[in-house]
């Protein structure tokens, strides 16, 4: 994972619990590192870790630290970061999905070290459409639904999201399939 | 309908398959979204879709550099010609109000005139691109733009990192300075302490130093677990007899008379008694302590070697002194008792001696048994004196009194076959002493005078007192005056020199199992508490002579000083020393000479400081010191003649050398008086042998001695009419 990743839980625990809630949870999680470089690789071990150290210090379910996590990383990370390019994906929520396999395809392209997932839509409507969510990381679908809720703030949409098929079943088959509605 | 062949510049080949394959308008228009097509006086022909988008105001058919102007090449004017010449070079053209940049190249349709501008928007950031209104699907995929700005985004956000990363290295690096600083002070202060603490180590290391090296009766050293010495101090060096270089290193077998040692099997710490040959060879016993020493610099053991001999000793003659003291309470008690019994027999035999005619058998036999009681009285007084106890009570006593009341005690304390003898001055000595202690302190000298003549071919001891004038630089430490002085001489084996300075510390003895060492010790301590002092001279192999000295008592010594003095006086007021030689003086001493056929012959006045000779034969001499004068010492003598057959084997002249450098052993004197009876001088005959001298003989000499005072006074009397008449 790219250390603004990591960087991103970094400054989300901060922003919410203050420095010495982050300096325990990179002590519970083993951590050594002071601070995370953004486009430096990082192994996904520690993302995981201190998602886990994160939920057990602020005693916060993991999977609702995911989605708050998906939440910061539109808002807070990406628009920041990127707010022009963010903006530039689309002027709406479905443009903006509908572009999201082209950005992160040039995202790879930038990012040479970068495994990003990969996004497809499909069954698309003018109040729906599914996007299938491909990667080999486990456990982030919570995350996708954070960064959706991100993306319905973003765009002053109200969405509903539903994971209606996962990567294991025969529907995913590999993908975990998400219907978002508006 | 625009041919793609016509803007391709690939190989005949290529081009020629190519040609099969035509792009349509609307399929060339979403391929490059960014293109204007102008014709050769650059009237716009046609816009693509994005361009249109945000550039809605370039009309067709209007000549597009009303709208747009070249910046780069720079200096470039937007003409056909221009574009031609330069249709391999980039360009950038600028919108009129300078808010839009294209970026991108002509290519030129030759045959129908046309210019192609293939271009794609030119900004350098996604806030430039979301400002103009575009966004990503209005890029073609081919357009690397829309990855310049995630380039540029990427770039912004590395130099971010940066700055996060450079402040926080400023960040600890104040944090590390701080802690530098704070560290230096712990440092420093810990140094100071440290430095302090070994300061004071050190001290106190020193001074526990010199402390275990000041104590000289104890040999305190410490051994490594292997036993080998690691520190020594002065004690040990005296007690075990090896220096500190030369022992260090080396093993304690080597103490312990290479004896093998193991204390390790010891306790940590153990205490026992060891018998250890000393650097005089002497065994002597030391109570050995030792400890085990386990720290984190040393580790071994330290030892404590006291030397307990006098210990030991002195316990068993306290001992001793106890059962002493208990036996003299005893003979005290009982020599109380008896001496009341003595004085009823002697009461007695008094009035029976009343009733028995003088001459009479029955009177002799009284007067035995009175003499027999008188002598037992005595000896008891004697033994009751002795017995009192360590309470000095001095009075003035005449110490010839205490002398002759203790000679037959003394004769009776050393046996029959050793003969004791006295010679006491004629003057008194009254001296502030204890009766007790005197007679105790003569008791003394003559038991160890006996114990040193009875191995002596010559058992003979001598007890004699004498006046003496200590001076002001004196041997003794004495104050300088009148002194009684009497002398235990014996006939023995005599003290060498180097133990005659030992012989007055307590447990001293040259007896082999015999004696306790305090006899001359207890003698010290009494003329120390009496002010007066001992001298103790010896010869090996002929005697020992111990001399005490009593302060006379003030007035009693201002008297004999007066008498001394009124002697000089009248000595020089005969006016005859130093004058010259004098043939009638000549003839006495060379008459003298003749009839006894002694060697030396001589007139000796006795002066202050010397012996002066009016006439001598035998001898250049003409006057010595005190010391070397026989004469001196007979003009003391209770007597007017004064003999000494044997001075080799006097006692009184044991330890003095008097003229010994004539040779002389055999002395026989008459003195020189004067009219008032004091004794002026000796008149004297001496030899290196035993002379043959009868009555008449000394009869002689006492005649001559008064003609020898006649031409004193003759002389004196002309010598006086002289001066009168002058």
């Amino acid at each position: 994972m790219y250390g603004m990743v990591n960087k991103a839980i970094q400054q989300m625990v901060i922003r919410d619990h203050g420095e010495e809630s982050w300096e325990a949870i990179k002590l519970k999680a083993n951590i050594t590192e002071d601070l995370f470089l953004s486009n430096s690789s990082y192994p996904d071990r520690i993302t995981y870790d201190l998602v886990s150290a994160s939920s057990e210090h602020l005693e916060v379910d993991a999977q609702l630290i995911l989605i708050e996590f998906g939440k910061f990383w539109v808002l807070d990370t990406a628009l920041k970061g990127y707010g022009g390019l963010m903006r530039a994906g689309g002027k709406n929520l479905k443009e903006f999905l509908l572009n999201l396999p082209n950005f992160h395809t040039r995202v790879s392209m930038v990012f040479p070290n970068l495994i990003p997932p990969t996004f497809e839509v499909h069954n698309i409507t003018d109040h729906s459409i599914d996007l299938h969510y491909i990667t080999h990381r486990p456990g982030l679908q919570n995350f996708v639904i954070g960064l959706i809720l991100g993306l319905s703030t973003m765009y002053k949409i109200e969405t509903e999201t539903k994971l209606i098929a996962t990567r294991d079943s025969e529907e995913g088959n590999g993908a975990d399939i998400f219907h978002i509605s508006w | 309908m625009v041919q793609i062949s016509s803007i391709s510049r690939g190989n005949p080949v290529t081009i020629k398959k190519l040609n099969k394959h035509y792009l349509r308008p609307e399929l060339f228009s979403s391929s490059f979204p960014f293109h204007i097509v102008l014709d050769k006086e650059l009237r716009v022909l046609q816009i693509g879709k994005s361009l249109e988008k945000i550039l809605p105001f370039i009309l067709r058919g209007k000549n597009i550099a009303d709208f747009l102007y070249i910046k780069l090449p720079s200096g470039g004017e937007l003409s056909y010609n221009y574009i031609i010449e330069n249709i391999h070079n980039s360009f950038i053209l600028e919108t009129t109000d300078k808010k839009i940049k294209l970026r991108g190249g002509f290519v030129s349709d030759k045959k129908l005139e046309k210019l192609y501008l293939l271009c794609t928007l030119w900004v350098m950031t996604a806030a430039e691109l979301e400002e103009i209104g575009l966004n990503m699907t209005d890029f073609p995929a081919h357009d690397a733009q829309y990855d310049y700005l995630l380039f540029n985004s990427i770039k912004d956000q590395n130099i971010d990192d940066i700055k996060d990363v450079t402040k926080q290295l400023r960040q600890r690096t104040t944090e590390l300075e701080t802690l530098n600083s704070k560290l230096d002070n712990i440092i420093l202060e810990k140094t100071k302490y440290l430095t302090d603490a070994l300061q004071k180590a050190a001290s106190s290391e020193n001074k526990l130093a010199a402390i275990l090296d000041s104590i000289e009766h104890v040999a305190i050293f410490m051994t490594n677990l292997n036993g080998d010495i690691i520190s020594w101090n002065s004690g040990s060096k005296a007690l075990l007899g090896h220096d500190e270089d030369d022992i260090l290193g080396k093993h304690f077998d080597l103490i312990f008379d290479n004896k093998k040692y193991n204390f390790n099997h010891c306790k940590d710490k153990f205490n026992f008694e060891i018998k250890l040959k000393t650097p005089g060879y002497q065994k002597r016993v030391f109570n050995l302590c030792s400890r085990k020493l386990r720290d984190e610099i040393n580790s071994g053991f330290t030892f404590m070697l006291e030397d307990i001999t006098q210990k030991l000793k002195f316990e068993s003659v306290k001992s001793d002194l106890q059962k002493h003291e208990q036996l003299g309470q005893l003979t005290g008690g009982l020599a109380h008792d008896f001496n009341n019994l003595l004085g009823i027999i002697v009461a007695s035999l008094d009035t029976l001696e009343d009733f028995i005619l003088p001459g009479d058998g029955p009177a002799d036999i009284l007067n035995i048994a009175i003499d027999a009681s008188t002598r037992a009285s005595e000896i008891t007084r004697a033994l009751l004196s002795i017995s009192q106890k360590n309470i000095l009570i001095k009075e003035d006593n005449n110490i010839n009194n205490i002398i002759f009341e203790t000679m037959e005690l003394l004769r009776a304390s050393i046996g029959r076959q050793i003969m004791l003898t006295s010679d006491l001055c004629s003057r008194q000595l009254l001296c502030n002493i204890d009766k007790s202690f005197f007679t105790n302190s003569l008791l003394n000298l003559v038991i160890n005078a006996k114990d040193a003549v009875l191995n002596s071919e010559i058992k003979s001891i001598l007890i004699k007192s004498d006046i003496a004038y200590i001076n002001p630089e004196n041997i003794f430490n004495l104050s300088p005056g009148w002194y009684g002085k009497v002398s235990v001489i014996d006939t023995g084996a005599g003290i060498p020199e180097e133990i005659i300075n030992k012989v007055r510390e307590p447990f001293f003895t040259t007896k082999e199992n015999k004696g306790t060492g305090l006899g001359l010790s207890m003698v010290y301590s009494f003329l120390e508490r009496v002010d007066g002092g001992v001298d103790i001279k010896s010869v090996v192999g002929k005697g020992t002579e111990v001399a005490l000295y009593f302060p006379l008592v003030e007035e009693f010594a201002c008297q004999q000083e007066q008498a001394e003095l009124n002697r000089i006086y009248s000595l020089h007021s005969l006016k005859i020393l130093d004058t010259p030689k004098d043939e009638r003086y000549e003839n006495i001493v060379l008459k003298l000479s003749q009839i006894t056929g002694a060697k030396y012959a001589f007139i000796s006045f006795v002066d202050k400081e010397r012996q002066w000779f009016k006439a001598i034969v035998g001898s250049d001499l003409t006057e010595t010191s005190l010391d070397d004068s026989i004469c001196a010492h007979a003009i003391t003598s209770q007597n007017n003649i004064f003999l000494a057959e044997d001075l080799d084997n006097d006692p009184r002249f044991s330890g003095k050398n008097c003229l010994g450098f004539l040779g002389i052993n055999c002395y026989y004197g008459a003195c020189l008086t004067d009219k008032n009876g004091l004794k002026m001088g000796m008149l004297a005959i001496a030899h290196n042998d035993k002379l043959s001298i009868d009555d008449l003989k000394m009869s002689l000499l006492q005649n001559y001695a008064g003609r020898v005072m006649q031409f004193v006074y003759e002389d004196l009397s002309e010598l006086e009419d002289k001066i009168t008449n002058e």
